[in-house]
């Protein structure tokens, strides 16, 4: 490293240097860091406005993060799924023998027969939703799955005649099935399977732990010793030592504002509001005050962006956001 | 933390920065931002190696210069050669003025404003899109020298240009 030990001062003739593009890397790093003071940003704005003044033209714009993001993301997905379909071996012979479920059910369901769907597509593609970013993943008889960062689905080009089958690895999916009453919809999970025949549902899979939440239609849980059906607004636990399904009624709907854009707090805390927001959209908010997390919020958003959801929240207790890449900064009175 | 997770890490705090100052290498925010892309793209294909590198940031800048001095080391080819076609028809060797078009009248003036060297270094540098070397090299000065002129040529600027910059 050239600059070893000495640190660089940063002054109008560097600034001035870096400004016409002669910054060595070193000294690009030193302005840097140096501008991260504001005080020093607002010295360097003046000349900069200077210098692009004198060739508007020239005025950069900001670079788009998000955009580059979803680039190198795609260009790593198509890599990825190269890989798969070289091992897409291995996807058939694993498959054959996987079970499932094939009854038409009344209400519970009291025997299941398993049979052998050695018909089955292969399970060609992989879908992995990068950590920051959630994607949509459309099925070829039209029902989609709206993945949370981190979650990847296993899922054939074409579904089979008799059964549409997936395979879900990790993280969180809401789904939202094709009615077809005829050709269930089936998902495997390393922990229980999940069958819908047309429904929205939202599937959480950790390590240890399965939730189902039903939002629309019905849906079965199965296990090799247990089957639950549920209902709209229940959700179903599942765990990986126990052999059991816990089904309950579900409060928290803004779980799968990731998917739905959606969300209702009742006199919520800021901070488990920020908390639901962080985790449905790729942004990060910051308050400059630790009191603001503690105004109390009433609200329902209905499909709302995450630039929308923080001005309306900022307008209705008085607050100031400013936005920077992929942080909000909200700065003002707050709450005791 | 694995590959990804720090890849993503090293890619949000310094995607920005790194295409800031790409930008003012080879002057043009697309051409920035595809540069830095494909260095980030190519630290993927040995994602592993980055986590040996000690000092990630100060790898990431240096990456980003090579690249933006391989660019510009190829338009200064081109540039060189449409140049010396021009200085064919206007025998104007020494003080070339090649003002933008887009320029209004009073920045304009504030720049002949400049005293004399400052003026040319700085109409070399901005317009001519000159590096401190090539004009050091043709004025027969130090580089030392074109960075003084061109950081007094901004103070001036700076103060000439606050009323009218006022409005940016």
């Amino acid at each position: 490293m050239e600059n070893k030990g000495e640190p660089i001062l940063v002054d109008d003739q560097l600034i001035a240097r870096y400004l016409s593009g002669e910054a060595n890397p070193d000294e690009a790093i030193a302005i840097h860091l140096w501008l991260e003071t504001s005080e020093n940003r607002l010295y360097f704005e003046k000349l900069e406005i200077a210098w692009n003044a004198s060739f508007p033209s020239r005025t950069p714009r900001d670079p788009n993060i998000d955009e580059a993001w979803s680039s190198i993301q795609g260009k790593l997905k198509s890599d990825k799924q190269i890989q798969i379909e070289k091992s897409s071996d291995f996807f058939k012979s694993g498959w054959a023998w996987k079970i499932a479920a094939s009854v038409l059910i009344a209400s519970f369901i009291s025997s299941m027969v398993f049979i052998k769907t050695n018909t089955s597509s292969p399970l060609r593609h992989l879908a992995i939703a990068n950590k920051g970013q959630v994607e949509e993943v459309k099925f070829s008889d039209s029902s989609i799955v709206i993945l949370n960062k981190g979650a990847s689905i296993s899922y054939p080009d074409i579904f089979d005649e008799t059964f549409r089958i997936i395979e879900m690895n990790q993280g969180e999916g809401f789904f939202k099935i094709a009615a077809n009453k005829d050709r269930p919809f089936i998902i495997h999970t390393p922990i229980a399977d999940i069958k819908v025949v047309g429904t929205e549902f939202n599937v959480a899979l950790s390590q240890d732990e399965l939730t189902v939440s039903v939002v629309q239609g019905r849906v079965i849980v199965l296990t090799p010793k247990d089957s639950s059906q549920l209902d709209v607004g229940h959700s179903a636990k599942v765990r990986s030592n126990l052999q059991g399904i816990e089904v309950a009624e579900f409060e928290e709907a803004n779980n799968w504002g990731y998917a739905t854009h959606s969300f209702v707090f009742k006199d919520v805390p800021l901070k488990e509001v920020f908390k639901d927001i962080e985790k449905s959209y790729s942004f990060f908010v910051d308050v400059r005050n630790r009191d603001i997390e503690n105004c109390k919020l009433t609200a329902t958003f209905v499909d709302v962006t995450a630039d929308k959801i923080i001005s309306l929240i900022a307008e209705t207790l008085n607050l100031r956001v400013t936005k920077n890449d992929n942080h909000f900064t909200i700065e003002g009175k707050g709450c005791p | 933390m694995d590959g990804e997770e720090y890849f993503r890490q090293v890619f949000n705090s310094h995607y920005s920065n790194l295409c800031k100052y790409a930008f003012t290498i080879v002057r043009d925010m697309d051409e920035a931002e595809d540069i830095v892309q494909s260095m980030f793209l190519k630290m993927l294909e040995k994602n592993e190696s980055l986590k040996m590198v000690n000092d990630v940031k100060a790898y990431l800048y240096r990456a980003v210069h090579n690249y933006c001095m391989n660019k510009i080391d190829y338009l200064a080819t081109r540039r060189l050669y449409q140049q010396e076609r021009i200085l064919e028809n206007a025998n104007n060797v020494q003080y070339p003025e090649v003002f933008p078009t887009e320029l209004e009248d009073s920045i304009r003036a504030a720049i002949d404003k400049l005293p004399g060297q400052c003026r040319t270094i700085f109409i070399m540098s901005r317009y001519q899109e000159m590096r401190y070397s090539e004009i050091a090299a043709k004025l027969g000065l130090s580089v030392n020298t074109i960075e003084n002129q061109i950081s007094k040529a901004l103070k001036i600027l700076r103060a000439d240009l606050s009323d009218i910059i006022k409005e940016y």
